[in-house]
């Protein structure tokens, strides 16, 4: 190590590079048109180092490089503030952290933690179940409510519908061979909407009375088939009717 | 006493002011990314869009003059180079560092020029020793005295100015054998 060095300090002394014409050279105070123009005639031959020197300054004259997507919006938008007040804030902070002892620490992590789950559950934004827990703690610990789809869904299944009970059809589930008289009674309005709706029955016939003794159920499957039937033979008469095709397949579910 | 310019700029960058951040950055950037892509950096847009998303994430905590903000800029910029070269030595070494990227700017030919200029200088100093090497292109490119140098790079000045010393003869001797003509 010092062999080199002592060589290159040697060979600078007897170039006459002192610290004083490095600096002037580092710094371009000797420049490549003062050696040219004669006012450092004593360092011609200094040229080609002078020449490298200069080129390697230029490339700092070279333009701003596009910024990156993170940088572009902080140059478009700024920061929200890391002044020197939040910084200070910031640093008294961290030390007041560090010189606490591990329980502490833990309490303060947990309590970071709820609160996140708190401000996620002010907006409704968890899972059902988690809501549901939060907004009941939040409930209990202060005078707040915050929203809870759980309790208002806390009905849902507990009325269910005769067919999906079997007591309209003997079958358990919702098979679709009963339809109870208020879809029956939308399915005309919705029907007497369409160009053909001058044609749509004012009542929809009545369930066999051997099959059904509930008064939701006014169809069958056999009836129903037989209706859209009906409805494809009305549909026949209006301007479209080169289109209607003999029988109107099934919807999918 | 009316405030002075740098002190109104660093007063609205320290607010999060946009147009702050934009003045800093057209002023530095340039140097910066010069800096970076002479020392070989593999990606220096990328590498220098990351100094000035910590310069200005960090200004905050910033005092001093404007030289010392020059200053303060180039060691967060020398650090993350010397994060970069850590994390590439990690990675496989079978991709060759070349600069093909465009630089930005209308001029064909002054960005060629401005590419096969970057290109030499870097290969150049490629050939020093990295303390030699840091030394002379933070004075160069980076614009920096032998004592901001020294804060950089974290040595005393007198060390520094036998780095700069021994790295300029280092450099002078690589330049006679290459012989480029004036």
């Amino acid at each position: 190590m010092s062999g080199s060095g002592d060589y290159d300090d040697e060979m600078l002394r007897r170039a006459g590079l002192d610290d004083t014409t490095i600096d002037d050279l580092l710094s371009g105070r000797v420049a490549l048109d003062h050696l040219r123009d004669g006012r450092v005639t004593d360092r011609v031959d200094l040229g080609l180092l002078v020449t490298f020197l200069e080129d390697a300054r230029s490339v700092a004259r070279r333009s701003a490089p596009t910024p990156s997507t993170e940088l572009a919006a902080i140059l478009g938008a700024g920061l929200s503030s890391p002044g020197p007040v939040a910084a200070a804030e910031r640093i008294r902070m961290r030390d007041r952290i560090a010189g606490l002892g591990a329980a502490a620490k833990a309490a303060i992590g947990v309590g970071v933690a709820v609160a996140a789950v708190t401000a996620a559950g002010a907006v409704g934004a968890l899972p059902g179940p988690a809501q549901h827990a939060v907004s009941a703690t939040v409930k209990a610990v202060t005078p707040f409510e915050f929203p809870d789809h759980a309790s208002s869904h806390a009905d849902f299944g507990k009325t269910v519908s005769s067919d999906a009970t079997g007591a309209t059809d003997g079958q358990h589930g919702v098979d679709g061979q009963s339809v109870s008289s208020t879809a029956a009674n939308n399915g005309l309005d919705v029907a007497r909407q369409t160009p053909a709706g001058d044609h749509v029955p004012s009542s929809v016939p009545p369930a066999h009375s051997d099959e059904s003794s509930s008064s939701e159920s006014s169809g069958h499957a056999d009836d129903a088939s037989t209706n859209r039937s009906s409805a494809g033979d009305n549909a026949s008469d209006t301007p479209g009717a080169d289109h209607v095709p003999p029988s109107i397949p099934p919807r999918d579910r | 006493m009316a405030a002075s310019p740098f002190a109104t700029l660093l007063a609205a960058a320290q607010a999060g002011e946009a147009w702050a951040f934009g003045e800093i950055y057209r002023e530095l950037a340039p140097a910066v990314s010069g800096y970076l892509a002479v020392q070989g950096a593999a990606e220096p847009d990328d590498l220098t869009s990351e100094v000035f998303v910590g310069v200005f994430r960090a200004i905050g905590t910033f005092t001093g003059p404007p030289a010392a903000f020059r200053s303060w800029v180039f060691t967060i910029a020398h650090r993350r180079l010397i994060d970069e070269r850590r994390r590439a030595a990690r990675r496989p070494a079978n991709v060759e560092i070349t600069d093909e990227r465009e630089p930005p700017g209308g001029d064909v030919e002054d960005d060629a020029i401005v590419r096969l200029t970057t290109a030499r200088i870097r290969e150049l100093c490629g050939r020093l020793r990295a303390d030699h090497r840091d030394v002379l292109l933070l004075r160069l490119v980076g614009g920096l005295t032998v004592e901001q140098v020294a804060g950089v790079i974290g040595k005393s000045v007198g060390a520094t100015k036998a780095l700069q010393r021994r790295g300029l003869a280092a450099l002078r001797r690589e330049i006679e054998r290459e012989g480029v003509p004036l």
